[in-house]
């Protein structure tokens, strides 16, 4: 009884720190993992191709600091991994988020080139 | 032996705690189903989902047509200008299914029943803020204290109400940030 009990608590463990197989996730959304350009995310990051409106504006330019949503005042965790472990660790919510945030900063979806420069610029930050 | 105890003491504890956290959250009242507020939120998808970009609004502030009205794809598409269609159909339809079992017009906590009093039959408001009954409530804030930074707009609920969170709207948990000697007395 004990025995399963203690296998079921590390197979519980295993699961939670399961890390994403971001190479095979960006060969997912159609992008090469080998053309990473981190500076060209680092330069999206806080440019504004729709007035007011950039990553930077809701996340600031330190992803290590808790960021605030520029319409509700919602405060957002960090981004950064390094302060904020919970960070890109589900592939869903990284597609649902960039999906979002793309479209509003934007108007449009991000092709999976930016998609990907964005995730490993976030994953430097 | 022993595995009958230990199912028959984590019943007890599970019972016991879900007792207490209740009773410690909303009195009396909330464990009976009913209190001075709103029923508060206690569904993690929907903290997830719903409470990621603002205060997660509570169910009972709208009546159910407003919450089905907001789940048109029309209206998720373009929720206040943001695009929150969802993907995952399942999930979509989780989040209707406990607005509208926890919808204004099927709660008796007191704050969603004056909310239906004042909504006109053929009413369904998106905003929680455009009620009648919330309107009068918040008609005599000045609109400088609405728009400053620290709030933002009359949708930020937790700026004011320090107890939003727990569906506690009650006058004594207001403070409106940097309000000086402004006086919200009651009508
Ligand atoms: C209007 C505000 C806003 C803007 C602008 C914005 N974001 Fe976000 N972002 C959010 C919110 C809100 C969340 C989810 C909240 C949370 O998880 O704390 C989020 C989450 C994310 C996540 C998910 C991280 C995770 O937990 O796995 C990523 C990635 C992200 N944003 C990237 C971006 C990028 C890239 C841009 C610019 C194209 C951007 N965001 C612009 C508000 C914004
Ligand atoms: C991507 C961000 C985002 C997500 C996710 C989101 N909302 Fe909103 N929501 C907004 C914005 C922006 C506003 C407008 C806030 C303002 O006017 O200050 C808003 C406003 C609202 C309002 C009106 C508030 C009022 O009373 O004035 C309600 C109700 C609401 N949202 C419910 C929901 C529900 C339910 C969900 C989950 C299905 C949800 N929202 C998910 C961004 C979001
Ligand atoms: C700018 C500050 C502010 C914001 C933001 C705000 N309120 Fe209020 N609210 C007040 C004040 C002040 C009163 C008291 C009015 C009175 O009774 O004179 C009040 C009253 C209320 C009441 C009635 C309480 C009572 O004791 O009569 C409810 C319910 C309520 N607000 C809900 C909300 C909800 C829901 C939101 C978000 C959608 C919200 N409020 C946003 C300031 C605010």
């Amino acid at each position: 009884m004990k025995k399963y009990l203690l296998i079921a608590l590390l197979c519980n463990n295993v699961a939670y720190s399961q890390t994403i197989d971001f190479d095979a996730l960006y060969r997912s959304w159609g992008a090469n993992p080998l053309e990473v350009d981190i500076k060209r995310a680092q330069m999206m990051w806080n440019k504004e191709i729709i007035a007011n409106k950039s990553c930077a504006s809701c996340h600031t330019n330190n992803l290590k600091k808790q960021g605030k949503h520029i319409k509700t005042k919602k405060i957002i965790k960090p981004l950064s991994t390094q302060v904020n472990p919970k960070r890109l660790t589900k592939v869903k919510k990284i597609n649902k988020w960039l999906k979002r945030n793309c479209k509003f900063t934007y108007k449009r979806e991000c092709s999976a080139q930016e998609k990907m420069d964005f995730i490993e610029f976030i994953k430097q930050s | 032996m022993i595995k009958k105890y230990l199912v028959v003491g984590s019943l007890f504890i599970g019972s016991f705690y879900s007792l207490y956290s209740q009773a410690d959250r909303d009195g009396f009242f909330g464990f009976f189903g009913s209190g001075p507020g709103v029923e508060p939120v206690r569904n993690a998808v929907y903290l997830e989902e719903c409470g990621s970009c603002h205060f997660a609004y509570q169910p009972g502030l709208l009546p159910s047509r407003s919450w089905i009205r907001m789940f048109s794809q029309k209206e998720l598409t373009n929720h206040f200008e943001e695009d929150i269609t969802f993907d995952d159909k399942a999930l979509e339809t989780q989040l209707l299914d406990y607005l509208t079992m926890h919808a204004a017009e099927k709660s008796s906590f007191k704050r969603s029943r004056k909310i239906m009093r004042s909504l006109p039959y053929n009413a369904s408001p998106l905003r929680t803020s455009d009620t009648p009954y919330l309107r009068r409530k918040h008609g005599e804030i000045p609109k400088n204290l609405i728009t400053q930074p620290d709030v933002g707009s009359i949708a930020n609920c937790e700026a004011c109400h320090r107890t939003a969170t727990e569906g506690v709207y009650e006058e004594d948990q207001i403070r409106i940030p940097n309000a000086g000697f402004f006086n919200y007395d009651d009508d």
